[in-house]
């Protein structure tokens, strides 16, 4: 595994499907900007699942969108930011090739198949609709492919269901048709953004299960976004930890969860409920809340709310660095490695 | 107002029997979401409700609040039954219990203070009384953990989610309920902010000794604060029992299919998934027999005969279930193993 660099980008093709680096983006608010993500520097290797996990605000959700750029007009994104997806700078493209990108080669996964869904429009239509438009097929392959598709994603009746509108379909049939369109063209890079928080578990733990399978099948590069520190344990090869828009934390899961460096990945580790916790055991609970960002200058995000805090902190902001290895960190006083 | 009685003491807080709750449909369709169901309270006892979606753990909620029609059974609380009580008696009633929602934020008025927002309940029901309710107020807001000097001018946007919720619980605890009916409370809250709110819930069970019944889905948050749980799937419960015993060696296949789903943060730590037939049928058209056969993996001939009733194991726990697992497993991973048959049609 490559440590993302933290200066520009040389051209060594080191499995890195995507390369984010210094990706900052603003919001224009009535207080001033607000800083929704500060100097984010990301590696997402070929064939693996990176989760991307954190607390509303902490920019998870903006960085997704902003990989396809699909955030609106009041979104400002810094002007040194890079997204290389390949060779390409995904932040330089015209509007025509990033729709061929959009869809065709990076494909997204919502929360909500119900909005992800038009709900007047039959489902085979709308499955229909990115091949035809992407892969120029005719109306014919394009149903062909539809089915075989649905029935990839576990589908049954796949042919009937072609006719059927959304709200005919379960919660958990829904997100399978999402997932069906969202790999319809064969991408590259899918990204899901909490693709199963609406879901009941029973229902989620099959949908998480699908994408394992189709992403290990196709050998698919995936961005999982999700607040469920569980979820990414048990499905993502590496944990990328944002806090207050920036990435604190970046580590292969076993790593993560077996010795977190920065505080604040150990703070949420200790704060959520456990099956195997005894009943009505006090849990961690962390001082304060997530800061909104208006300013750029000052230390440590976390450090009004992190017990470690020392002088460093509060004058000096940490970059993410590596102690050697794999693991990356913001933190001037990181948690000691056990012997 | 604390009193250290043990649970089996006293007559249960709340005693629900054979309730039902029907919905009617448009073309004169009715659906059943609650049917014959039955649990009890006792003091200082925290019953969580679990199940997924469309299970019918919203609408018990609803009916012990009375805030949706009940179509049978009973609802008693303190002994006094609750179904069909007139208005007046109802309001005399219902400062004994009260209700905190799924959203804080929107279940609190963003044009009152929180003085405000904790004044009105009394003033509704005629305790208000400027200086004593000062007092309570501040001991109130104490409890749940927020400072009453700091948040009593101020409006709820000018607090966290985990905050509101604290608000609202302030809210529902100044009337000095014996039962708390929490929907699903921590659900929309960050991780960080949750574990605020348990502890809340978890100290006033303790000091208050307030009986709670919690719905939720998610089983860890369960886990923490339930003394007892309930697993309710299609209107009925399908296993009832002491937290640990149905959490640690669940006797019902739909209890441990439930488990074995939730992801753990702890890598290895995952128990091997019981997968689930198909999806839940409508309430409008039951199987026959046990309503869980046509999903279970270990359905069989009988399951279809006829429908189980809730009957006690040895532990004291009851399940509905014609061929429960053995209590005596050691744990959720060794009941992943057992054999699936041919689903009886």
């Amino acid at each position: 595994m490559s440590t993302p660099a933290t200066g520009n980008l040389s051209h060594d093709d080191d499995g890195a499907l995507l390369r984010v680096r210094h990706l900052g983006v603003q919001f224009q608010t009535a207080q001033g900007p607000l800083h929704a993500l500060n100097d984010v520097s990301l590696d997402v290797e070929r064939s693996r699942t990176l989760a991307i996990v954190g607390e509303s605000g902490s920019g998870k959700s903006v960085l997704s969108r902003s990989i396809l750029r699909l955030l609106g007009p009041a979104a400002k994104t810094s002007a040194e930011a890079q997204i290389f997806f390949g060779a390409q700078d995904l932040l330089r493209l015209d509007r025509s090739a990033m729709q061929a990108v959009r869809g065709r080669r990076i494909a997204m996964v919502f929360q909500d198949p119900m909005t992800a869904l038009n709900p007047v429009r039959p489902i085979g239509v709308q499955l229909t609709e990115g091949m035809q438009l992407h892969l120029r097929l005719d109306r014919q392959a394009a149903q062909a492919r539809a089915v075989g598709l649905l029935e990839q994603v576990g589908i049954t009746s796949p042919a009937r269901r072609m006719t059927q509108l959304p709200h005919e379909l379960s919660g958990g049939m829904r997100q399978r048709v999402v997932i069906a369109m969202a790999i319809a063209c064969e991408p590259e890079l899918l990204i899901a953004d909490e693709p199963t928080t609406a879901l009941d578990v029973t229902v989620q733990a099959e949908i998480l299960d699908l994408l394992r399978s189709l992403q290990r099948q196709r050998q698919m590069t995936m961005i999982l976004v999700t607040h469920d520190l569980g979820v990414a344990a048990g499905y993502a090869d590496d944990i990328a930890v944002m806090y207050a828009g920036q990435i604190v934390e970046r580590a292969p899961t076993a790593a993560l969860f077996r010795q977190p460096r920065m505080p604040y990945t150990r703070d949420l580790l200790r704060s959520i409920p456990r099956l195997d916790d005894p009943p009505h055991a006090a849990l961690y609970t962390i001082a304060g809340r997530p800061p909104a960002v208006y300013a750029l200058s000052g230390g440590c995000r976390y450090a009004p709310r992190c017990d470690r805090r020392i002088a460093q902190c509060d004058a000096t902001q940490p970059g993410l660095e590596s102690a050697g290895g794999a693991q990356v960190f913001r933190c001037w006083r990181p948690m000691e490695l056990a012997a | 107002m604390t009193k250290n009685l043990a649970p089996s003491e006293v007559a249960p807080v709340l005693d629900v029997r054979d309730l039902e709750v029907v919905y009617g449909l448009s073309g004169g369709q009715k659906m059943r979401a609650v049917d014959r169901l039955s649990f009890d309270i006792a003091r200082g006892e925290t019953l969580a409700l679990v199940g997924e979606s469309g299970c019918g753990k919203s609408s018990v909620a609803k009916a012990v609040m009375q805030l949706a029609p009940t179509a049978g059974g009973s609802i008693r609380l303190e002994g006094q039954e609750l179904a069909n009580l007139a208005a007046a008696s109802l309001k005399r009633l219902r400062r004994r219990f009260q209700m905190i929602f799924q959203d804080p934020i929107s279940s609190l008025n963003p044009q009152r203070t929180v003085r405000e927002i904790l004044e009105f309940p009394l003033k509704v029901n005629g305790l208000f009384d400027k200086a004593e309710s000062g007092r309570r107020i501040r001991e109130t807001l104490d409890i749940v953990g927020l400072d009453g000097q700091n948040v009593l001018e101020r409006y709820p946007h000018e607090f966290s989610g985990g905050q509101c919720q604290r608000i609202s619980i302030a809210r529902a605890l100044i009337l000095e309920p014996v039962l708390l009916v929490c929907d699903e409370p921590v659900s929309a809250l960050d991780v960080s902010v949750r574990a605020q709110v348990l502890n809340v819930l978890n100290d006033l069970r303790q000091r208050l000794g307030l009986s709670m019944l919690f719905i939720s889905h998610d089983l860890a948050v369960v886990r923490n604060v339930a003394d007892r749980v309930a697993v309710m799937y299609l209107g009925r419960i399908c296993e009832i029992g002491a937290a640990q015993d149905i959490l640690d060696r669940p006797a019902h296949p739909y209890t441990a299919a439930l488990l074995s789903a939730v992801p753990r943060t702890d890598p290895g730590a995952q128990p091997q998934r019981i997968a689930l037939e198909g999806e839940m049928p409508s309430p409008m058209s039951l199987p026959t027999g046990c309503r869980f056969r046509t999903r279970c993996p270990g359905a069989k001939a009988a399951c279809a005969a006829a429908e189980p009733p809730l009957a006690a194991l040895a532990d004291g726990r009851q399940v509905a279930c014609h061929f429960p697992f053995s209590v005596a497993l050691p744990s959720v991973a060794a009941i992943a193993s057992f054999e699936p048959e041919e689903i009886a049609s």
